[in-house]
């Protein structure tokens, strides 16, 4: 199924192997949650603050369904 | 007195036409002046005197946006900003400007050199002196009839209602997660609206908390360790732009709170990149 992928710039770098967009079409199985997307795409669960689907803050256990947009956000506190 | 007090302002006002307005308008030297033959504050004086139709000059390019009474309220309001760093420093300058009429100012810490990429007020003559004092200083210079407390001290469970007492709005301009959760349990306990705002490399996130919101309370993750939780931010550190983005953003949203405007990002977080200009407005629920 198709979804839409947002990825905060900051992170692109922080993933392994480094993303290059910020915004993009993916093909994922059915069935698949935000966690898995999350650690699919190679980012260090640890530095996600947030993911929302359709934007409205998931938890990662949230399983996507077609057409969705889901946004990965990092934890940032800096004053 | 009050009508002592009107006829000194007729006196003194000039009338000045702003956009299609004509605004009878108050000097600094004025407001002094009157005010020390009548025995009363600066601030006291400014604040009567816009709640009958005159403008002290020194606001008188807000008054289109705040209007004379909502200029009135912010001088009789406080706002307290935990953090006088990156966010903190801009968000007290603004603060002062837009009108407050009291600024506290918590921060235990000194400026040191790697600050002077961001944080207002941070200049080679002040390394060394501790934030609260340099900011209160410049604030001063600002405006000499605010009132500024300067606190040297890191907030904690046990001094936050103290240092919130008597404010309207706290600035959340903290640098970990733990502390900012003690800010909100405490501002919702004291009935004091908080403007969160964070930073990392070129992003920011605001969010407006009133007392009960969910607020901040489901981003934060138990803390592991003795060390205090930060985001990002450590790797990616804070350049000069962002803090005064944010704090732009939260001295907004402060004003809006204190004059009971809606706001658009209570139950919201605004997450902005500014690296490739998206944003997002990221629904808050309870943990």
């Amino acid at each position: 199924m198709d979804i839409r992928v947002k990825v905060a710039t900051i992170l692109l770098g922080k993933a392994v192997p480094p993303l290059e967009l910020s915004s993009f079409g993916l093909e994922v199985p059915v069935g698949m949650d935000v966690e898995s997307l999350v650690a699919s795409l190679g980012i260090p669960a640890g530095l996600v603050g947030s993911v929302t689907v359709n934007n409205r803050r998931s938890p990662l256990g949230r399983v996507l369904a077609p057409g969705d947009t889901v946004a990965i956000i990092p934890a940032i506190s800096g004053g | 007195m009050k009508e002592a007090v009107l006829e000194a302002l007729r006196e003194a006002a000039v009338d000045r036409l702003e956009g299609s307005t004509t605004c009878s308008c108050l000097s600094m030297r004025a407001i002094r002046e009157i005010a020390t033959h009548l025995g009363l504050p600066c601030r006291e004086l400014a604040a009567i005197g816009l709640e009958n139709g005159f403008v002290p000059l020194r606001y008188v390019k807000n008054i289109g946006t705040l209007g004379l009474e909502g200029q009135a309220t912010l001088l009789r309001s406080k706002a307290v900003v935990t953090g006088s760093g990156g966010i903190g420093g801009q968000a007290a300058e603004l603060l002062v400007r837009m009108g407050f009429g009291a600024v506290s100012l918590i921060d235990p810490d000194v400026f040191d050199e790697t600050n002077l990429n961001r944080q207002n007020f941070a200049c080679g003559d002040v390394l060394g002196m501790p934030k609260v004092e340099v900011v209160r200083d410049r604030l001063l210079e600002i405006d000499q009839d605010v009132e500024v407390t300067a606190h040297r001290l890191a907030a904690d469970r046990d001094n936050l209602p103290g240092l919130l007492e008597g404010a309207g709005v706290v600035i959340d301009a903290l640098d970990n997660l733990d502390d900012r959760l003690l800010l909100q349990e405490a501002a919702a306990k004291q009935g004091v609206v908080m403007v969160h705002g964070a930073i990392a490399g070129s992003s920011l996130q605001v969010t407006t908390i009133y007392p009960g919101d969910p607020g901040i309370a489901s981003f934060v993750p138990p803390r592991v360790g003795t060390e205090k939780t930060r985001g990002i931010e450590v790797e990616t550190g804070n350049p000069a732009t962002t803090p005064a983005l944010a704090a732009a953003i939260q001295v907004q949203e402060a004003v809006k709170a204190l004059l009971g405007r809606e706001s658009t990002l209570r139950g919201k977080m605004l997450y902005l990149d500014l690296e490739d200009w998206t944003f997002e407005f990221i629904e808050l629920s309870a943990r």
